[in-house]
């Protein structure tokens, strides 16, 4: 038997291991493994997440961002809800209508038309869209006024030609009251209202 | 009760695999920690047998961040020690490779180991071990980690058979060099 055969496999072994007990791995490595492994890592999951974030966030915007256009091109209809004053202008000295709920100003003609045409200078005036309803015509102002001009008057000031009965529903309009806040005329404006 | 079955969760008892698919799962780091604590040391010492302390240290971390980032890829079909000694060993080829060091190390003879007059038979071991060509010393290094011939074929990539050669040839040449030492003393 020659003497190498004599280191046996645990000789062998316990010198591996106690090679391996005499080496220390410096302490250093595991704080920096630890350091890395705590570190907010940007997974795909993460990613996703974000991503799904961002995509609702555009959308949203790009939703109220069709709404506002959209909104922008649709002419509103009319309505007294919208604005802060209505006048009513109607030859009746009362007036039972959608109106009747809201503060208005109630301008009555009913006598006026028939009597004297010095209460119809002209004073001042609005412009205004024009907008046709059942009950009459209203007209739409720049700051949020609505008059609206009863069916009776209209067909007053036709007969009377305060009113060109060429004008058209969207049409801007020409407004013109005397001292008393009655409607002289209403006739076609030079220029479409631009609402700024 | 409750503080101890916890801390029970953590103990050394678990299995590295089962540690190793919760740290996967849950990405916890005290699973990771434990399992820093079970492996590293051998780890460590396998890197330093293969090449230099610093070189050591610098894989050594890096393998264990290839942990961190590759828990998603980690199968529990083997031994986590197997995959883990895997991980390091591509990485020091890796860095062999770029320093152009692997093929030279591989084409390695043996040389004559010089014994100091105050060495014991362990630093005797140890200058015989570090001068034995790198791919015995790895197979032979592999198999003192309790690692089998297929697990040490599937690290080293090599065949069994040319595994079982280089254990062979590099326990033939320790025991030749210690009787040389036992001579000399």
């Amino acid at each position: 038997m020659t003497k190498a055969k004599q280191i046996s496999e645990t000789q062998l072994a316990d010198m591996y291991l106690a090679r391996k007990a005499a080496t220390h791995p410096p302490s250093a490595i595991k704080r920096q493994v630890l350091r890395v492994a705590t570190k907010p890592k940007v997974s795909a999951a993460n990613c996703l997440q974000r991503l799904q974030y961002v995509t609702m966030a555009l959308s949203t915007l790009l939703l109220v961002g069709v709404v506002v256009m959209h909104r922008d091109k649709v002419e509103p209809m009319p309505s007294a809800l919208h604005y802060t004053t209505v006048e009513l202008h109607s030859m009746e000295s009362e007036s039972h209508n959608q109106f009747a709920h809201l503060t208005v100003d109630y301008t009555s003609h009913s006598k006026r038309y028939q009597q004297q045409q010095a209460v119809m200078i002209a004073h001042h005036n609005k412009q205004a869209v024009l907008h046709r309803t059942t009950q009459g015509w209203e007209l739409q102002t720049c700051d949020q006024q609505l008059l609206a001009v009863s069916k009776d008057l209209i067909d007053k000031m036709l007969e009377m030609k305060s009113v060109d009965d060429n004008i058209k529903a969207g049409d801007s309009v020409n407004i013109q009251f005397n001292q008393a806040g009655m409607i002289v005329s209403i006739l076609p404006a030079k220029q479409t209202l631009v609402c700024s | 009760m409750l503080s101890i079955a916890i801390k029970s969760l953590f103990s050394s008892s678990q299995s590295n695999e089962w540690l190793m698919s919760r740290y996967a799962q849950t990405a916890d780091n005290r699973f990771l920690e434990q399992l820093y604590d079970n492996c590293n040391q051998d780890l460590y010492h396998f890197l330093l047998t293969q090449s230099d302390a610093p070189l050591a240290r610098d894989i050594c971390q890096k393998t264990w961040v290839k942990v961190i980032e590759k828990r998603h890829l980690y199968r529990d079909s083997g031994r986590f020690s197997a995959w883990l000694f895997t991980l390091a060993r591509h990485g020091l080829i890796d860095e062999y490779r770029r320093e152009s060091k692997y093929l030279a190390q591989q084409e390695g003879r043996l040389n004559p180991v010089e014994f100091d007059a105050g060495d014991g038979v362990q630093q005797a071991f140890n200058r015989i071990l570090s001068n034995l060509p790198v791919l015995q010393r790895e197979a032979f290094c592999l198999q003192q980690e309790g690692f089998g011939l297929q697990e040490i074929s599937h690290i080293s990539g090599s065949p069994i058979e040319t595994i079982k050669s280089r254990i062979r040839y590099a326990k033939a040449t320790i025991r030749q060099q210690l009787e040389k030492y036992h001579d000399q003393g």
